[in-house]
């Protein structure tokens, strides 16, 4: 397995760029997801990672090697999602681009870190405030 | 979650903002003293900050910014530093976490960062 690939870890990666619309906008319909998947790639002329595919290829995550993840799991980060606080408004937020990939690589390592603190609970500030909560999940 | 220090600062902060004061109770200043303390902003200063409410006010909008300033930079650095170290650029990865390091003030940041560009050079 590729450093890449141990770093998004595989279909958690995935998973959250297809379900989890918190990272784009509470109220984002299927179509803006697909189109916002597809319209925020960055991947270089040479990027032939999974996370390249899934971005350029978001209906068809088998195409790029992905396998599904177990149902429980799917439950679990679909709850998560459904459960997003609105975003933050006011004199504080302020511009804060790409944080829907943000939002992604940070749950995969705050997994793969095992970070202390829920990840999931974080994701969700993480979504509403557009700060990840470190003094929360960070240390081990 | 919603319930520790910093994020009631940052919304101490928020609603200063908006309302233009700040109530100055015993409560805000031990949270203020305590939160100011881990951002690294001194104990006289944060003292002399909390003798008036308009420059309490003021404390609260530093550690606030701080905290939020502090975050995002930390996790745009770590997520960076792990995409060049994934693509095998070790030293791109760590020069991201060490510029970062050179800025940041907030001790916790700062173990996260360094934890970071130790778990990168294994």
């Amino acid at each position: 397995m590729s450093a890449w690939l141990r770093f998004v870890g595989g279909y958690w990666r995935l998973l959250l760029v297809v379900l989890l619309p918190g990272c784009i906008s509470t109220n984002a319909n299927s179509q803006q997801l697909m189109y916002l998947a597809q319209a925020g790639v960055e991947c270089s002329p040479n990027d032939s990672t999974v996370s390249c595919c899934i971005k350029q290829h978001p209906g068809d995550p088998e195409r790029c090697g992905a396998t599904a993840p177990p149902k429980p799991e799917v439950e679990d980060t679909v709850r998560a999602a459904e459960a997003a606080s609105e975003p933050a408004k006011g004199k504080e937020a302020d511009p804060d681009d790409g944080y829907r990939d943000h939002c992604i690589d940070m749950y995969v390592l705050c997994q793969q870190r095992k970070w202390s603190g829920n990840c999931h609970d974080c994701l969700r500030y993480r979504q509403g405030q557009k700060q990840w909560p470190f003094d929360v999940c960070g240390k081990r | 979650l919603e319930s520790r220090d910093w994020h009631q600062v940052q919304e101490l902060a928020k609603s200063a903002q908006r309302d233009g004061a700040l109530a100055l109770t015993d409560e805000v200043r031990d949270l203020l003293r305590r939160v100011a303390r881990e951002v690294a902003v001194s104990d006289g200063e944060a003292e002399q900050a909390l003798r008036f409410s308009a420059s309490a006010m003021d404390l609260a909008i530093e550690v606030s910014r701080r905290i939020r300033e502090g975050s995002r930079r930390l996790s745009r650095a770590i997520v960076d530093a792990n995409r060049l170290h994934a693509s095998g650029n070790l030293l791109g990865a760590r020069r991201l976490l060490e510029e970062l390091l050179a800025q940041e003030v907030v001790p916790l940041y700062r173990e996260i960062a360094r934890n970071e560009w130790d778990e990168l050079g294994l």
